[in-house]
């Protein structure tokens, strides 16, 4: 009778366990709400480098830290947006699960704007640093929000 | 030598393009100031440019805009130039029949003479493109014979301003951004006493000059340009494509005609 109990027992537990373990892996809202908390970082840099090439800042020399955050996030942003996290609080339009090839396509799109304003900026002339920076927002975020993102008030 | 010099001054008092073709072009920079590409244009599923087809889902059901290349069968190829200027600003087909006003017709309907006269002469040098128009799926109290009453109560969009003010011009008339700007009421007829206050069914923010007062006017340029906010955020959806295909085209003159009106605007 014990063996059985503690069977039992140890079959509820474990199995209590895995789904606490399961929904830790993968709870919908909170991954909407990382992507949207990790967009407004990407925001962020946006926002700082814009600041620094316009010359409304003197942080020249944080330019690279800016840049290659960016690049590291670009490159994880198609993993933000997994099956099954097209609902509720998201932004993020249908179009991003319905047609992936194109959304891997934006965003590659948006990993080689970043290149190419990289090299901009590497060449150091500053007023086409500030042109290759229009260039980049509108053939990265801007490209990929035209078919991508929701409009929000 | 007599004659070099003869041949020499013809060349020089020859236009460099024929004036047909200086039509066209001012015409295709109506049809981007008009941006008519977006609406007519299935740009979701690659669809030809202005063969129509693009789903626009609206409170109303969702309208397919048509075909209006130059095809005999299925666009505009059999259309004078009268039918065309009557249905652009009138919203009246040749067969006599009212447009649904996701036709921006009551805006257009200040489009001067003389840019009527290029749009229909750009929109006949287009290559035609062979593309069925689909019917519209609208909700079953949406009916062609409401629209004459429609158009009677929706009347105020601003008068011709044309040679007053361009950037009225430009912003009221050919950019048509009360559309979406400017709330409407239940029967879809436009306030224009809360003129650019927002519409909140087309998540399209208030642009009154009281909202826009923080903005400085590069920030404006950078908006209309390149889509750019001053958050470091970018538009989307609709109005991303309002900037790819219209506003980044604007001549300088021209944009900053716009943002000069659009700071003006006061809504009541």
């Amino acid at each position: 009778m014990s063996k059985i109990l503690l069977f039992v027992f140890t079959f509820i537990f474990t199995n209590v366990v895995f789904a606490q373990n399961f929904s830790m892996d993968f709870n919908p809202e909170m991954v909407i709400k990382y992507r949207k908390d990790f967009m407004t970082a990407v925001k962020g840099h946006n926002n700082d480098i814009k600041a620094i090439v316009y010359g409304a800042v003197p942080f020249d020399n944080h330019l690279n830290i800016h840049l290659s955050s960016l690049e590291q996030m670009f490159a994880e942003i198609e993993s933000l947006f997994p099956e099954g996290s097209d609902f509720g609080e998201t932004n993020a339009k249908n179009a991003v699960w319905e047609n992936p090839e194109k959304f891997k396509k934006a965003i590659a799109d948006a990993r080689q704007a970043l290149v190419t304003f990289q090299q901009a900026v590497a060449r150091g002339d500053k007023a086409k640093t500030k042109a290759a920076f229009k260039k980049f927002g509108r053939s990265s975020c801007g490209s990929c929000h035209k078919s991508f993102k929701k409009k929000q008030n | 030598m007599n004659y070099l010099y003869k041949l020499i001054l013809v060349i020089s008092i020859l236009p460099a393009v024929s004036p047909a073709q200086t039509l066209i072009d001012q015409g295709r920079y109506i049809a981007q100031l008009a941006n008519c590409y977006s609406c007519h244009t299935d740009i979701e599923n690659e669809g030809k440019p202005l063969a129509g087809g693009r789903a626009m889902e609206t409170q109303f059901g969702i309208f397919y805009p048509p075909n209006i290349t130059p095809d005999k069968e299925t666009g505009i190829g059999n259309w004078t130039e009268h039918q065309f200027a009557k249905a652009v600003r009138s919203g009246l087909a040749p067969d006599g029949s009212h447009y649904y006003p996701t036709f921006p017709y009551s805006a257009y309907k200040n489009i001067s003479d003389a840019d009527i006269k290029a749009l229909t002469a750009y929109m006949f040098s287009l290559k035609p493109v062979k593309q069925m128009n689909n019917n519209h799926n609208l909700s079953w109290f949406v009916s062609r014979w409401v629209l004459p009453i429609w158009k009677m109560l929706n009347t105020d969009q601003g008068s011709n301003k044309s040679d007053k003010d361009r950037g009225a011009y430009i912003v009221d008339t050919l950019g048509h951004c009360n559309e979406c700007h400017t709330p409407r009421n239940s029967l879809g007829i436009l306030q224009m006493e809360q003129k650019f206050s927002g519409n909140e069914d087309l998540s399209a923010p208030d642009i009154s000059s009281e909202s826009l007062k923080d903005w400085s006017k590069e920030e404006l340029i950078d908006l209309f340009s390149d889509g750019a906010l001053p958050s470091g955020d970018y538009v989307s959806d609709h109005m991303a494509e309002v900037v790819e295909y219209s506003t980044s085209t604007w001549k300088p003159a021209d944009l900053k005609a716009a943002i000069r009106y659009l700071q003006k605007q006061k809504t009541n």
